[in-house]
């Protein structure tokens, strides 16, 4: 099975590492996703307009379909919408008919048989638990971390089909691949706050707060996440899309950094294998015993 | 002063006048959507000041490769582009330039450097016709492509074919020109007078002939009569034309688009003689200084602004978007400048099927580009219905950065696109979802009297709404509330959470779809789904939720485009936490 690597129009200015290092991890461990040129999935045209979101997602699997590949992404969102999409264009006709013919001039084609996924079932399913284990040289002693879900991969659960909505178990697994002890915390599948971000800040603010309040009381050292917009709205990377203005008095507005550290997967699991070093906030102070 | 020199002289003073207000708008103080921040004279000076004798000598080199590379050579066509597009361009420019520097500035380049040159010689007669070829070959290419191209096709505007068609104007009339000379026997005359005062008739007719045979001309049968063309004659007159005319005339055989042109020109075009080849001389010489005049004010600036953008433009177009640096504002007011509107940007761009969806032009990169070019230097008269207009379509940008990584021209889109956005949002025309949220009851209550019903078209057409099956279940259980991210965050105000998940499927129920509207939770759900996952009835409340806000653009933009809006956007609005 080969698979097109749908990055999400955010990573290759918000989050390049997190493209850059998934597709490091993937590489290694023999999956091999092809580059190519992708439009946006439409999910943040959704709230606007349900065609012009469901259109995007037809086109974008019409292109991959079109070159013979599935679709791997490594944001939820993405996955989540064009799942929505996939289910959206097979329940209703109308919908069906008009991205058919908005399609027909590019002389590209909806397959409603095309397979999306998300890195996280890539990597605990068809790569195999056990294989990653094989992967992971330099197990990360006993980092309690949290996994951070993400709601679009989640839930609408018979839209997407991810892993069970209320109980999902896949990221923790995977967690333990690596030497992570997962811990279990109250806002586990809960809200980043991301679709509130540059809409209503504050209440953005106040639901990253929540989640960071929540993992830190469960004793978790370090935050993981497998979605770009989590990623953007909970990790120190988010403070990019505040710029400073020259010459307008200089510092973008303060932003308070996040209370602990938050990672993507593919960069722990990366270190885990060993492909760079792990963050340094990561590291236990020396002394410390190794839980695993 | 002949009437030549007079249009020469102002349209000189045209195109320098234009040119010198066009670059002081680079560093005029404007405040507009594109330039924020400091006034770009500040950021010329801040980076002059940062300049140092080290900094710039290590900076040199790459310069120079930058200056060579992609400015001459235009090699990052080649590297970003497809070799039909370096083809097309560089044929373009190089064969333009060729013709500007050795024809057009023959006076001043060519007789002064090149001993010896005379227009008629070889190599020139075959380089000018060789750089017009080039020239038409780049037309054509770009013509085919603007016509046949879907993608491009979609964003070519009128000026993108004048343009064309006067640069096509230029190359036809010059051809024209010079085929027209070679086939005029009113040249062959002058020409003879001047250069061969001692007029014996016999010599003048077998110099005639001569001409006649090689250099395709058509003599009328009285000054050479048919009976006069024979092997003798054509050989004294070889001999004449050698010693003569050969010193300053090539054999016309290398004018290879001229010489067949002519060949033409003299079957069909006999009669009209002289004054066809001074109506062709005029047409020339005006388009060419039509284009002269016009450079400053259209598209064919960019000979002057790219070039620029592309010695300002960074390393790292990414890197100088998330952290802009003081010579930001410089960089943009050029960039703006520096479209050639190709619509490369618009053919890769990631919300392409958004706009091909929803329709607003704005939302495409090359055109949002030029309302930002027409909203700058308009700081304080900045209409709302043009912000408005920006807005709806720059707000659709995800910030992919494709467009930055494509651009033919370098320009830095991805600072121009986030700096924008953040400058509409600071005027009061923030993304369209916090605008809405803004909206009270009584907008939404005017906006079902005055505006015709939406029209159910299908980017509207609210399935889950128009069906009572949908909530004929629920049971006000409450179980959406309790679930709700928002519902459970401490200190926020009473406003934010005004209407509960249950209480709006309620009011749905009871086809107060309108009052929904107006609920402020509407607009802070987060659509995190799990309403709807945990819903015990299977009620699709966060779907619901979505149909609503499409229910809410749908009339708004309706609205908009029946002109019911304006009153409304001209009142000040709260823009609750929008930056």
């Amino acid at each position: 099975m080969s698979y097109a690597w749908f990055p999400g129009c955010r990573i290759p200015f918000h989050l390049p590492g997190y493209g850059r290092q998934s597709l490091a991890v993937l590489s290694t461990l023999g999956v091999h996703p092809v580059e190519m040129e992708f439009n946006c999935c439409g999910y943040p045209v959704r709230h606007q307009s349900l065609f012009a979101s469901v259109l995007s997602a037809a086109r974008a699997m019409a292109v991959a379909a079109r070159a013979g590949h599935d679709i791997l992404t490594p944001c939820k969102c993405c996955f989540g919408h064009l799942r929505f999409a996939q289910a959206a264009l097979s329940e209703r006709p109308d919908l069906r008919t008009a991205v058919t013919d908005a399609l027909r001039p590019e002389g590209l084609r909806h397959d409603p048989d095309l397979t999306v996924t998300h890195l996280l079932p890539v990597l605990a399913r068809e790569v195999g638990l056990a294989a990653v284990t094989k992967a992971v040289i330099r197990p990360l002693p006993g980092v309690r971390a949290a996994a951070h879900y993400g709601c679009h991969a989640l839930r609408p659960s018979p839209v997407t089909r991810f892993d069970d909505p209320l109980s999902p178990t896949i990221f923790e697994d995977l967690l333990r691949t690596m030497g992570c002890v997962p811990v279990s915390w109250t806002l586990r599948l809960e809200c980043c706050g991301q679709p509130l971000a540059g809409k209503n800040d504050r209440l953005a603010m106040a639901l990253a707060r929540s989640k960071y309040a929540s993992a830190m009381e469960a004793g978790a050292q370090v935050l993981v996440t497998a979605c770009t917009y989590c990623q953007m709205q909970l990790g120190a990377q988010a403070l990019s899309c505040d710029l400073p203005m020259p010459g307008m008095g200089g510092a973008a507005r303060p932003r308070p950094q996040p209370p602990m550290p938050v990672t993507a997967v593919s960069g722990l699991l990366g270190a885990a294998m060993g492909l760079w070093p792990l963050e340094d906030r990561l590291v236990p102070p020396p002394g410390t015993a190794s839980v695993s | 002063m002949s009437l030549f020199a007079v249009i020469l002289w102002i349209c000189l003073a045209v195109c320098l006048g234009g040119t010198v207000w066009r670059m002081a708008r680079w560093l005029l103080p404007d405040r507009s959507l594109a330039v924020p921040g400091l006034p770009p004279s500040g950021a010329l000076a801040a980076l002059l000041r940062s300049l140092s004798w080290p900094k710039a000598l290590s900076a040199a080199p790459r310069m120079a490769f930058t200056f060579l590379f992609d400015i001459l050579f235009q090699g990052h066509l080649l590297q970003r582009g497809s070799l039909w597009r370096w083809v097309m361009h560089f044929s373009l420019f190089a064969g333009f330039s060729g013709l500007f520097f050795f024809h057009a500035l023959e006076n001043f380049i060519s007789r002064p450097f090149f001993p010896g040159y005379e227009p008629t010689l070889d190599p020139w007669q075959f380089l000018r016709n060789l750089f017009g070829a080039m020239v038409a070959l780049g037309l054509g290419i770009a013509l085919c492509r603007r016509l046949f191209v879907r993608d491009l096709r979609r964003t070519s505007r009128f000026e993108d074919f004048f343009t064309l068609a006067l640069i096509g104007l230029i190359i036809a009339s010059g051809f024209g020109l010079e085929g027209a000379k070679m086939a005029s026997p009113a040249a062959f005359e002058r020409m003879a007078a001047d250069y061969y005062p001692t007029p014996d008739a016999a010599d003048l007719t077998a110099l005639r002939a001569y001409w006649a045979t090689e250099g395709g001309m058509v003599f009328p049968v009285e000054s050479l009569p048919r009976e006069a063309v024979t092997p003798e004659i054509l050989e004294k007159g070889r001999e004449i034309s050698e010693m003569s005319c050969a010193p300053c005339h090539s054999p016309p055989g290398s004018a290879f688009v001229s010489a067949p042109l002519s060949r033409v020109l003299s079957r069909v075009l006999a009669p009209a003689g002289a004054g066809l080849t001074d109506g062709l001389w005029w047409l020339h010489v005006l388009s060419c200084l039509f284009a002269l005049a016009w450079l400053p004010f259209g598209k064919l600036f960019h000979i002057l602004s790219t070039p620029v953008g592309i010695l300002l433009r960074g390393l790292d177009p990414g890197e100088a978007a998330a952290r802009p640096g003081m010579a930001a504002p410089l960089a943009r007011a050029v960039g703006l400048d520096a479209c050639t509107h190709c619509g490369i940007c618009s053919r890769h761009c990631s919300v392409l099927p958004s706009f091909l969806a929803l329709g607003t032009p704005e939302i495409l990169p090359s055109e949002k580009l030029l309302s930002m070019r027409r909203l700058a230097g308009k700081s304080g008269k900045l209409t709302p219905a043009a912000l408005a207009a920006f807005s709806e379509g720059g707000f659709v940008c995800t910030e992919c950065m494709r467009c930055t990584v494509v651009c033919p021209s370098r320009i830095n889109l991805q600072d121009l696109w986030l700096v924008s956005k953040r400058e509409a949002a600071r005027l009061g025309h923030p993304e369209l979802a916090v605008r809405l949220r803004s909206y009270g009851p009584g907008v939404w209550e005017t906006l079902a009297r005055r505006a015709r019903p939406v029209a159910r078209t299908l980017a509207a057409s609210p399935s889950l709404l128009d069906n009572p099956e949908t909530f004929a279940c629920c049971v006000q259980c409450s179980v959406c509330t309790g679930v709700c991210p928002i519902f459970r965050l401490p200190d926020i105000p009473a406003a934010e959470v005004d209407v509960s998940p249950h209480q709006l499927m309620n009011l749905v129920r009871m086809g107060l779809a309108d009052h929904a509207l107006s609920a402020n939770f509407l607009w802070n759900c987060t659509t995190c789904y799990k309403c709807q996952e945990h819903c015990p009835q299977g009620i699709r409340v966060a779907d619901v939720l979505y149909e609503l806000r499409n229910l809410a653009h749908s009339k708004v933009e309706a609205a908009a485009r029946a002109g019911l809006l304006d009153d409304m956007a001209a009142r000040p609005q709260a823009t609750g936490d929008a930056p």
